[in-house]
């Protein structure tokens, strides 16, 4: 090697010594540049995420304390208002509670099995019959829109015979099953918008029946279904 | 005179020119380490500073994941309410004779007792009425009460008798807005 380097002339010695340094200072410049950009790109984006989970975080920590009241209360009500299950009983009783009410006779209650729709909402008829003057038909008719659950009137056939009024009336009252999951912890939510509000107004001011009480059930670390038994 | 001596071995030499780009890169080597080094030592800082700034927003990020699992009942019922609440007013779509059955009992307004209504049969979308009037003047009044209602899209008087002992009888269709 060093009989070699004797060999090479002094020139080309003197080059190679005096550029060399400046070729190692470029490579360094390379391999410093690259892997010190790649490292701060990659930080950088990790600075991103996270600033965008502490955004998220927050707007969901303000939305979560200011609807804590509104959401204890309104809970249990839509839950009357759109049950779980068959409300069939909740709603004769609610049925037999306005009869009274309306000083109505009502009588040959019927109720079929529940009704299946697309779109995740179900219902139940129920016909009755109510015997009573015109008035107190109406006012009874009137007292569905204030009960819970939310139920519709799909038809009555009201007859006069001898001043005495009979109405056959078939009611139709929904029912949902309970949301399966709700949002990890790092995925925004939001508030309840103006008409939804509204909505809740009017829910908070239906009866409830008289049996049928709900519970929100709290969510087990374990339990992918928070609402489930 | 003093005459300059070159007492390098003639094989030892370099030329002028190349003894000048020797001095120039040389230059040049010695301010590239020194861009170097200040390129590295920002670039190292640099990346302390982010680390440090990632540290703590993932500190503040783990806080606030916990302040919200605290929240998690409310975040419940508030998941609950707006699902109640959007697959109620999808049902509120669903047809309803409400507004008809209590839309009906203004066309009887003013209506005397003896005059009646033998049938009626009340749908979302339509209602039938069967009326037995009395007398001239609860005919009027009903027809007045019809003529004056902004509730119905339709009526349509599909009968019309009179006799004199019941009186007039009439059967009227409404469509409803």
């Amino acid at each position: 090697m060093n009989k070699f380097f004797d060999s090479v002339p002094e020139n080309q010695k003197q080059i190679i010594k005096s550029v060399a340094p400046l070729v190692i200072v470029l490579i360094l410049f390379l391999i410093v540049g690259k892997f010190g950009f790649a490292q701060i790109s990659k930080i950088r984006s990790q600075i991103k995420s996270a600033e965008k989970s502490e955004s998220i975080l927050t707007d969901k920590l303000s939305i979560l304390r200011s609807v804590a009241q509104t959401s204890a209360t309104g809970a249990n009500s839509v839950l009357f208002a759109l049950p779980k299950s068959n409300p069939a009983l909740q709603t004769i009783s609610q049925l037999k509670v306005l009869a009274s009410q309306n000083l109505v006779v009502l009588s040959d209650v019927k109720s079929t099995a529940g009704i299946s729709s697309s779109s995740d909402l179900s219902s139940v008829n129920v016909s009755f019959v109510l015997t009573g003057t015109r008035e107190q038909i109406i006012s009874f008719i009137k007292g569905l829109d204030t009960i819970a659950p939310v139920t519709f009137v799909s038809k009555m056939d009201l007859s006069e015979l001898a001043g005495v009024n009979v109405a056959n009336v078939t009611t139709k009252t929904f029912y949902a099953p309970l949301p399966k999951t709700i949002p990890t912890v790092t995925q925004p939510i939001t508030d309840l918008t103006p008409s939804e509000k509204d909505q809740l107004v009017k829910i908070l001011g239906l009866t409830p029946p008289v049996f049928g009480e709900y519970t929100v059930t709290t969510i087990s670390e374990v339990n992918p279904n928070p609402f489930g038994q | 005179m003093p005459t300059k001596l070159n007492l390098l071995p003639s094989n030892l030499q370099v030329s002028k020119g190349l003894g000048s780009f020797l001095k120039a890169s040389r230059s040049l080597g010695v301010i590239l380490i020194v861009i170097f080094a200040i390129f590295s030592l920002g670039i190292g800082g640099f990346f302390v500073l982010s680390k440090i700034t990632l540290g703590n927003l993932q500190t503040k990020v783990n806080q606030l994941t916990s302040q919200v699992k605290a929240q998690e009942t409310s975040e419940q019922q508030l998941i609950l309410l707006k699902d109640r609440l959007a697959k109620i007013a999808s049902a509120r779509n669903d047809p309803n004779a409400y507004k008809n059955i209590t839309n009906v009992d203004s066309l009887f307004t003013n209506i005397s007792p003896v005059s009646s209504m033998n049938q009626a049969n009340i749908s979302s979308s339509k209602i039938d009425i069967s009326l037995v009037a009395r007398s001239n003047e609860d005919l009027a009044t009903f027809i007045n009460n019809l003529k004056g209602t902004t509730l119905f899209n339709t009526v349509n008087l599909s009968s019309l008798s009179f006799s004199p002992k019941t009186g007039y009888a009439l059967t009227v269709s409404l469509g409803n807005k």
